[in-house]
């Protein structure tokens, strides 16, 4: 997997529990707080931790951002804190991907025009949970059990690359060729606008260099899938099913 | 036989007997439980039939009374000394206190004598007798004996009856009872004030000539008038003392009032909320499937609009005043309260009516408590905990938790997984929430439907605008061919599977796909062959 460069701002017991998550993704990432104490605390649990103050626009260059870093996690204790995070990395990178947590539900869209490119609602996610397994059990438990959880069966989308034999072949050719075991879910089709179009609606896309197929599957077969895409000769044909 | 064992024989009967015990409950339901429906409706009943009498009485001061009234009022008699007797009669089981004794002498080795035992019984019916709302009760009836003429003052007893039945006056009521010990006090203060008053003002101006106050009655008129700051000014003081004592007497009425005034209020707003708190609880009593939520901060808050949006029944509960009044303002049940008390929990109808619990406080500790009581308290219920910190997961499971949310552990996820793959993860999130139309549904085969038997590849999922995400099998024994397949709890997870894999009763489809082509998959099952044959063509 590609390793980012990734910088998580806050060493606070959220951002912990995010830098868990990234470390068993095999992410490289920084964490980054002004309170001593708390990056030691970073630190203790075996996380890069560095003391920056995050007004500092030349310190986060220092750190990387405009640079190597990549994607950057605003996790701060207060909502205005990274409001003013999220505008202060996107003016320096427009290109970084920023990942804001609100606190107040107003935030959302404040974050969001401060140039974050996703806010998470803890509370409103948690609760949406907690009222899912209410009402849903049996989906929960079933996602718990297999896309969120460790077996191998997972979500992953796959850029059409320079070079792949896949530009300008409708979809469903591609299907035809298909051998790997996978689900596809959706495509982003720059022909039809940026959002997401599920493959439930059977259109028969137009596939072209940088759209985006997401996929269900596990581990070895969106490996294969991956690499079929990526090849630039069109595979052998095998028996249609 | 002598009679003591005939009685005593006769009390076993009526304890063993389920007919009695039936029939007492059902008395006790209509005239004394405080929650039931029945009740509500025979206080209505009742409110009404005094009223009904009471203004017969009123008009009978001006007008003739014809005979349907005079029946009425007959009627009336009868069931407000119906109600007397049954009242007398649920008040103490005497056949305990006969059993009572009579246990007592067997195991102490005296000889049972009937004459005490009926004496303590007695003793029981007359304590009731002596309460004062019974008092009242007696008074109700008694008017109705034509002779006794002024005797129809006592009628007025009747609404004063309504205390009984209107419970916001038998809350006040209650809230005199409650803080008599101040009342008395301010009563023996204001006695004081105004015996001396009413002496002092006698004195100063009963030889007075032309002065209001001519007997020593019209004083202590004069000093209750004053010190209530009432002041009809009927009579009033003429000499310069007795307007002295007017004066300090009106400021001693000031404090006074103020004073009682005071304690009152206090007094009855503790009432009152007692009051909206036993109307949550009735109403708990009426749903059913109701979900108890612990805590109304942010993630409460969440849970509850979904909750209602839904149609689900369910009551808030926090500790905290002013989130209890946020979740009334949006127009839910709440009540404030510390829900790891056992008796909430009970008064809530854990176990009974309520069959859901969440327990979403800021503190790990009080979830952790509030899990182990509510587990305690019912084996059944289904608790989902939040666990603030990593480590408090594995302690509520313990506690006997069915499911743990950690709202960090969500948003790190999501988080995490974004960074790398935004699409992907943005598109699951739509799906698992359904914000976008489009939903992961599971379907269950029904047995003896069109589905049962039927392979995978003969359903056009592609053509309903399905996706197939995979299958689950409960069925314990796995069969020849199903190919491989992922553990859950207890059942097997097909992610995808091949089109020849057969369909078996009780499988549930897992669906992904918008709302309109699920719910027209979900009518299609329903139909049955032939049919089913035609559509599919």
């Amino acid at each position: 997997m590609k390793r980012d460069r990734l910088a998580v701002f806050g060493c606070n017991a959220l951002a912990l529990e995010v830098a868990r998550r990234l470390k068993h993704a095999d992410h490289d990432f920084v964490m980054i707080d002004n309170d001593e104490g708390r990056v030691r605390d970073a630190r203790e649990e075996g996380f890069r931790a560095e003391r920056l103050d995050y007004t500092d626009d030349e310190a986060l260059r220092q750190l990387g951002l405009g640079g190597e870093i990549e994607g950057v996690f605003c996790l701060l204790g207060e909502d205005s804190e990274n409001v003013f995070l999220a505008i202060t990395a996107r003016a320096i990178d427009p290109d970084t991907r920023i990942v804001a947590i609100c606190r107040e539900p107003e935030s959302s869209s404040k974050l969001l025009a401060a140039g974050a490119d996703k806010v998470v609602d803890p509370y409103a996610i948690s609760g949406a949970r907690a009222y899912d397994l209410i009402a849903r059990p049996d989906v929960v438990e079933l996602l718990e059990e297999t896309v969120f959880g460790q077996q191998d069966l997972n979500i992953a989308e796959i850029t059409i690359p320079q070079g792949s034999w896949v530009h300008g072949v409708r979809l469903s050719e591609v299907r035809r060729g298909m051998t790997q075991n996978i689900l596809l879910l959706g495509v982003v089709d720059a022909e039809l606008g940026q959002s997401l179009i599920f493959s439930t609606r059977n259109i028969d896309h137009n596939l072209d260099i940088g759209d985006i197929l997401v996929i269900i599957g596990a581990r070895e077969q969106v490996e294969a899938f991956r690499a079929m895409i990526r090849d630039v000769a069109r595979p052998a044909t095998s028996s249609s099913s | 036989m002598n009679p003591a064992e005939q009685v005593i024989r006769f009390a076993y009967w009526l304890d063993g007997s389920a007919v009695y015990a039936r029939f007492k409950g059902f008395f006790y339901d209509l005239l004394i439980e405080p929650r039931s429906r029945r009740r509500a409706w025979f206080d209505t009943g009742m409110i009404l039939l005094i009223l009904a009498s009471v203004f017969l009485l009123i008009y009978r001061v001006h007008h003739e009374m014809s005979r349907y009234a005079e029946m009425f009022e007959t009627f009336v008699l009868a069931i407000l000394a119906g109600e007397y007797l049954l009242r007398m009669w649920l008040h103490c089981a005497c056949r305990r206190i006969l059993i009572e004794h009579y246990e007592h002498a067997e195991l102490v080795g005296m000889r049972f004598r009937l004459t005490p035992a009926l004496w303590a019984v007695a003793k029981g019916k007359l304590a009731y007798m002596a309460r004062p709302m019974s008092i009242i009760d007696l008074l109700a009836i008694l008017p109705s004996y034509r002779p006794l003429g002024f005797m129809r003052l006592f009628l007025l007893f009747r609404l004063l009856k309504l205390f009984r039945y209107a419970r916001s006056l038998s809350a006040f009521g209650k809230v005199v009872v409650e803080k008599r010990f101040e009342l008395t006090t301010l009563s023996i203060f204001v006695g004081a004030v105004v015996l001396i008053s009413s002496i002092a003002v006698y004195l100063f101006e009963a030889g007075v000539p032309g002065a209001s106050v001519v007997t020593l009655l019209d004083a202590v008129y004069w000093a209750v008038i004053t010190v209530t700051t009432v002041g009809y000014g009927d009579v009033t003081p003429l000499t310069i003392e007795g307007r002295v004592v007017a004066m300090i007497l009106v400021f001693a009425g000031i404090g006074v009032v103020s004073f009682a005034t005071s304690i009152v209020v206090m007094a009855f707003h503790e009432k009152m909320r007692e009051l909206h708190d036993n109307r949550v609880f009735s109403e708990v009593e009426r749903l059913s499937g109701v979900t108890i939520v612990c805590g109304f901060g942010r993630i409460g808050q969440v849970v509850a609009e979904r909750l209602a949006d839904a149609g689900d029944a369910f009551v808030v509960i926090d500790k905290d005043e002013a989130a209890v009044e946020r979740a009334r303002r949006r127009g839910f049940l709440a009540v404030p309260g510390d829900a790891s008390e056992s008796a909430m929990l009970g008064n809530l109808r854990l176990g009974k009516q309520a069959t859901r619990i969440l327990c979403l406080t800021h503190d790990d500790v009080k979830n952790v408590y509030i899990t182990l009581t509510a587990r305690q308290f019912s084996r059944d219920v289904l608790i989902i905990s939040r666990a603030n910190k990593p480590e408090t997961m594995r302690k509520l499971l313990l506690a006997g938790a069915n499911h743990v949310v950690r709202p960090y552990e969500v948003v790190a996820r999501m988080a995490a997984e974004f960074i790398g793959q935004p699409v992907a993860v943005d598109a699951l999130h739509d799906v698992v929430t359904g914000s976008k139309g489009i939903h992961l549904e599971p379907m269950p085969v029904l047995p003896g439907g069109s589905l049962v038997g039927a392979s995978l590849g003969d359903i056009d999922f592609s053509g309903r605008n399905l996706l197939l995400f995979g299958v689950i099998r409960s069925n314990p024994e796995p069969v020849a061919g199903e190919g491989e397949h992922y553990p859950m709890s207890g059942k097997r997870f097909f992610f995808n599977p091949r089109a020849d894999f057969k369909l078996r009763a009780h499988d549930v489809l897992v669906l992904i796909g918008y709302d309109v082509s699920l719910s027209h998959f979900r009518k299609l099952q329903g139909m049955k062959g032939a049919a089913v044959a035609r559509a599919r063509s």
